[in-house]
């Protein structure tokens, strides 16, 4: 009997051609989608797993909430942290830090060398993040003030080759390491970057650095290094997360916060966390990360646009299926005559459907094993597909073929195993009530590709706007250069007068949202101190982005209280400011002109003497009110923020350039700098770089949305052409006779048209309030977004009535110049 | 063989209901080759599938090889048909995707038996019907007259105790309609109750008997020796 039904539904395939290729290419490319999401979703949740007793290790935190100001998720944590955990907390079994830092590695002939993401780590590092061995020894590497361990990749870079142990090189050309091991690079699914392990111990390493800065009297608690606990098995979290409150009044001194004005306790601004580490992936954005986190939404977003597509491709396949019914019916019918069961006739169109999806699933494995390397390559990942040695995904991809067959399979089956023989084997059955179905497919596969396409166009038009709209400049002619040790006014001069270069300035890294620092202003109302973000600046910072005061005046070189720090002459005296928006309403000022020539109370962080202080309280003029502005994420809203010159804690030279001639100003620029910083390498990045960095991820949900999206559409072409040319072939004696009356070849395109437009124009009514829904919880995710607008779902609902009148005019053009004696021949 | 009595079979539309059957009583001896005649629309087609047991009364007894089963289940039909009833219909309706060994072969399918005596059993109807050298053909590739040898073969094949001839030779030149008949007899003589719905007189007149319908009623009966006189 199974030999019949094969050689039933094989036949019917090849009879068949252009219905079964289109189903086989619909369910394919539905697969196709659906297994890398599937794939990508699964490598979300696999991060930082590969690493053994992650369960038991932990990474510290911090959520600082400074009274008055919105509160602060960091991933870093002091360098003392540490210790300190491992006294108090007997529970914890070993810790262990990471300072990261972009180095420089030479070899012995290589006077330029090569950049590197570098960790400085703790020797006891490797033992707890383990990475496999190629060469060498781990165990006792960084314990070693002049090892280092190079991952596969940067000793490739380095040597060409693996076998490196024992080579020299030079670190920033001023301390002589030793390779002591090659490890496997650190997996893209991990929290975890950089290609080159330092030895934390040595000299001249940064947590060596920091933690003498740290241990000096008074000094300032940083939060700089990644700090992570292994727990002794058994130990129980919970009873360790309890005591944090108490650790953070005892281990966090409060005279160390700039925010703590009040006698506010540190367990209330300081709040510790401990993450597992498989968690840290999906974090809310956290200062200090070693990678954007994932986002929780956009893998549940992404898993729903998978179910659509499969949803799509089934349903295009149940239209087909029963479509094309009638051609079945006389099998049914033979078949029940000569005594088949309801249920074996519906087990064999069950068997048929899973005969496609089979066949569909095998095609889908070949075209995703053919794209991995493309998809891995844009979402920078390594992402595996060996279903051959991996059961758990081989029982997902026969899961989902068996699923998506029974699931397609099931309505055929149901509705043609329901012929009554009587009557078809009579040819007395009509078209019967499975067109209604049909035509609600059509009109849910619609709404779902509508839907798409307005969640697509508003996650381009939110791309848009966060990375161009928003700076409204173009970021693309802004270059920032590294200057650690700031810019000599001499230079800024030397800069300003190239041609290429419109305006120049020094910035610090709070300027450009890489770090975050506070000042802290007496409240107006008496109560509780105002916290703000402090952001020194240049005087013609704003200049760069062609911001202008919305009163009084911006920061200027010529005026005496703005460059106070400029001067030389008392540190401790707080220089003229300029506030944005925000800071002005949280200074109690109604309007922002009202602000301008008050002299409020505040206090900043600054250096004096080398070392980070926090300052006396002393006021100081707000000389002008800026629009509230950002170089951060749309994510975050724009707080409260000071504008002031301190040329000590510039960092950035920032040169925006002639639109035409930006690599002849770079050229200029950077012989410039050659010649009058020789210390300080020319070494930066493009604005539109950075921002594109920032949004990587907006870029990629963006571009995967449009992919995928794009498959949809697609999906519900293709089922919509099947459907137009069954339609055709079916309605070919009815256009006939509309011809013989008298009907033109327009009339009947529009006839046609018409039919095929319907569904299309129902859809919307479905798509868009779905749409708004779903992009109104996806844009409430960012403080400053697009406004959903009407024109996206109209543009939306016309593109998928072009796309749907394209897909089947072909056909039906064909079948409108056909001559009618072929129409009234045909039956 | 079976029995109807009083049997009727009617049909709702949303407004009106047809009577397509109205008090039918009939019986059918074992081993008979009966015929019935009437106008299209008289109700010929409604009883001979009832008789066949792919449709249901909708009043009346019927009994079939002594069980009253107007009241069966389609299932209870299904798994009396499959081994006693055969099937020839006007337009053929073989399966186009099936060869024809394989289109005789569905008779057996559900019977249980054995892949080897299918074959055999196959292969004998096609002989019979004079069609075993395009048993590797699809209907497509055959005659009309062919066509109907292959249905008639595949009503065969199972040895029902009941065959079912819906007009069989009505899509038929008179030559192929002749050679389905002359099988048709054998059959009978074979032992085989034969039930035909036919237009044609002439064809008739080579059943036993002849029952001639009316607006879904019996209007008239001819013996044989009426029929041949």
């Amino acid at each position: 009997m199974l030999g019949s039904y094969v050689a039933a539904a094989i036949r019917n395939l090849l009879h068949n051609r252009a219905y079964a290729l289109i189903n086989l290419l619909g369910l394919t490319l539905g697969f196709t989608a659906a297994i890398l999401i599937a794939l990508y979703v699964r490598d979300e949740f696999s991060y930082d797993r590969f690493i053994p007793n992650h369960e038991r290790i932990y990474q510290l935190g911090e959520v600082i909430a400074p009274p008055g100001r919105a509160e602060m998720r960091v991933a870093v944590s002091a360098v003392t942290d540490a210790a300190a955990l491992q006294l108090t907390f007997p529970e914890i079994d070993a810790t262990t830090r990471l300072a990261y830092a972009g180095i420089r590695l030479h070899r012995r002939d290589d006077p330029d060398g090569l950049p590197f993401g570098g960790n400085w780590v703790d020797p006891n590092f490797l033992e707890l993040f383990p990475l496999r061995v190629i060469a060498g020894e781990v165990s006792n590497a960084l314990s070693r003030p002049d090892g280092l361990v190079l991952t596969r990749k940067a000793a490739h870079q380095l040597f060409g080759r693996e076998d490196v142990v024992g080579e020299r090189l030079s670190l920033d050309r001023q301390v002589d390491m030793h390779v002591m091991a090659v490890v496997a690079d650190v997996p893209a699914n991990s929290h975890l970057t950089g290609d080159v392990f330092l030895p934390g111990i040595a000299s001249s390493s940064g947590l060596t650095a920091l933690e003498a800065a740290q241990r000096q009297p008074g000094a300032l608690r940083a939060d700089n290094v990644i700090t992570y606990v292994r727990l002794r098995s058994g130990a129980d979290i919970d009873a360790i997360r309890a005591r944090l409150g108490e650790f953070a009044d005892t281990h966090v001194p409060d005279n160390v916060i700039p925010g703590n004005v009040n006698g506010m306790s540190s367990s209330r601004v300081y709040t510790f966390t401990l993450t597992p580490l498989a968690d840290i992936h999906f974090q809310p954005r956290r200062m200090g990360e070693m990678k954007p986190a994932g986002d929780p939404r956009v893998v549940k977003a992404m898993l729903g646009i998978a179910l659509l597509i499969l949803i799509v491709a089934c349903g295009n396949f149940v239209s087909m299926m029963t479509a094309r019914a009638m051609r079945r019916a006389v099998e049914v019918g033979v078949r029940k005559a000569v005594g088949a069961l309801r249920r074996q006739i519906a087990l064999q169109f069950m068997g048929e459907c899973l005969f496609y999806a089979v066949l569909a699933l095998i095609c889908a494995v070949i075209a995703v094993e053919l794209m991995l390397p493309a998809f891995n390559g844009f979402l920078q990942r390594q992402i595996t597909f060996d279903y051959l040695r991996d059961p758990a995904l081989a029982t997902g991809l026969i899961g989902l073929a068996l699923l998506s067959g029974c699931a397609a399979g099931a309505y055929p089956a149901f509705y043609l195993s329901g012929f009554k023989p009587a009557i078809v084997l009579r040819g007395l059955a009509s078209q019967p009530k499975a067109s209604r179905i049909r035509r609600m497919m059509v009109v849910l596969q619609f709404a779902t590709l509508i839907a798409l396409l307005v969640a697509t166009l508003t996650v381009q038009r939110q791309t848009r706007y966060a990375i161009e709209e928003r700076l409204r400049v173009p970021t693309d002619q802004i270059y920032l250069n590294n200057a650690a040790s700031g810019c000599s006014r001499e230079s800024l001069d030397a800069i300003r007068n190239l041609k290429p270069v419109l305006v120049v300035t020094c910035a610090s890294q709070y300027a450009l949202s890489i770090h975050h620092m506070s000042a802290t202003f007496v409240s107006p109302r008496g109560d509780d101190a105002v916290a703000t973000g402090a952001v020194p600046v240049d005087d013609a910072f704003f200049d760069v982005f062609g911001i202008t005061p919305l009163a009084g005046r911006l920061l200027s070189r010529s005026r005496g209280q703005d460059m106070v720090l400029q001067s030389g002459s008392d540190v401790q005296d707080n220089p003229a400011i300029v506030i944005n928006e925000s800071a002005a309403r949280a200074l109690g000022f109604n309007i922002p002109a009202e602000a301008v020539g008050k002299f409020p109370q505040w206090r900043r962080v600054g250096i004096d003497d080398g070392r980070i202080k926090v300052f006396e309280m002393r006021s100081s003029q707000i000389v002008g009110v800026i629009p509230d502005f950002s170089v951060g994420s749309v994510r975050d809203a724009i707080e409260p923020t000071v504008y002031y010159v301190d040329p000590v804690l510039l960092s950035r030279l920032v040169v925006r350039f002639d639109g035409g001639a930006v690599q002849e100003g770079m050229n200029a620029v950077e012989a410039v700098w050659n010649q009058r910083e020789p210390g300080s390498r020319f070494e930066g990045t493009f604005l539109s770089q950075y921002m594109n960095a920032l949004y990587a991820d907006i870029v990629t949900q963006s571009t995967v949305f449009s992919v995928f999206s794009a498959v949809a559409v697609a999906l519900a072409a293709l089922g919509l052409l099947g459907l137009a040319i069954f339609t055709a072939e079916r309605r070919t004696k009815e256009i006939g006779l509309r011809k013989v009356m008298g009907a033109r070849r327009t009339d009947i395109l529009w006839f046609l048209g018409w039919q095929f437009a319907r569904p299309v124009l129902w859809a919307n009514v479905i798509a868009w309030p779905c749409a708004y829904l779903l992009m109104r919880w996806w844009l409430q995710g960012f403080e400053y977004h697009v406004e959903l607008g009407l024109a996206t779902f109209v543009i939306a609902g016309v593109l998928a009535l072009i796309i749907a009148l394209a897909t089947i005019s072909g056909h039906v053009l064909l079948v409108a110049r056909a001559r009618p004696i072929h129409a009234l021949r045909h039956e | 063989m079976l029995k109807v009595e009083h049997l009727s079979r009617f049909y709702r539309g949303s407004e009106v209901e047809t009577a397509a059957l109205d008090d039918v009583s009939l019986e059918v001896r074992d081993g008979e080759f009966l015929a019935i005649m009437g106008p299209s629309g008289c109700g010929k087609s409604t009883l001979l599938n009832i008789l066949g047991l792919i449709d249901s009364p909708s009043a009346g007894k019927y009994w079939f090889l002594g069980e009253d089963i107007a009241h069966f289940s389609e299932e209870q039909l299904t798994l009396r048909r499959r081994a006693q009833v055969g099937f020839i219909f006007q337009s053929f309706n073989l399966i186009d995707d099936l060869n024809v060994a394989e289109n005789v072969e569905v008779a057996l399918l559900y019977l249980g038996i054995p892949r080897h005596e299918r074959r055999e059993r196959v292969a004998e109807a096609l002989e019979r019907v004079d069609l075993a050298h395009r048993a590797r053909h699809v209907p497509k590739q055959l005659s009309g007259g062919q066509q109907q040898r292959v249905a008639v073969a595949r009503a065969l094949v199972a040895r029902p105790k009941l065959l079912l001839a819906d007009e069989p030779t009505g899509n038929l030149d008179s030559a192929n309609g002749d050679a389905v008949l002359e099988l048709l007899d054998g059959i009978t003589r074979s032992g085989t109750t034969t039930i035909m719905v036919t237009h044609s007189a002439e064809h008739a007149r080579r059943a036993q008997r002849i029952v001639h319908m009316l607006d879904g009623r019996i209007v008239e009966e001819e013996e044989e020796a009426e029929v041949t006189c």
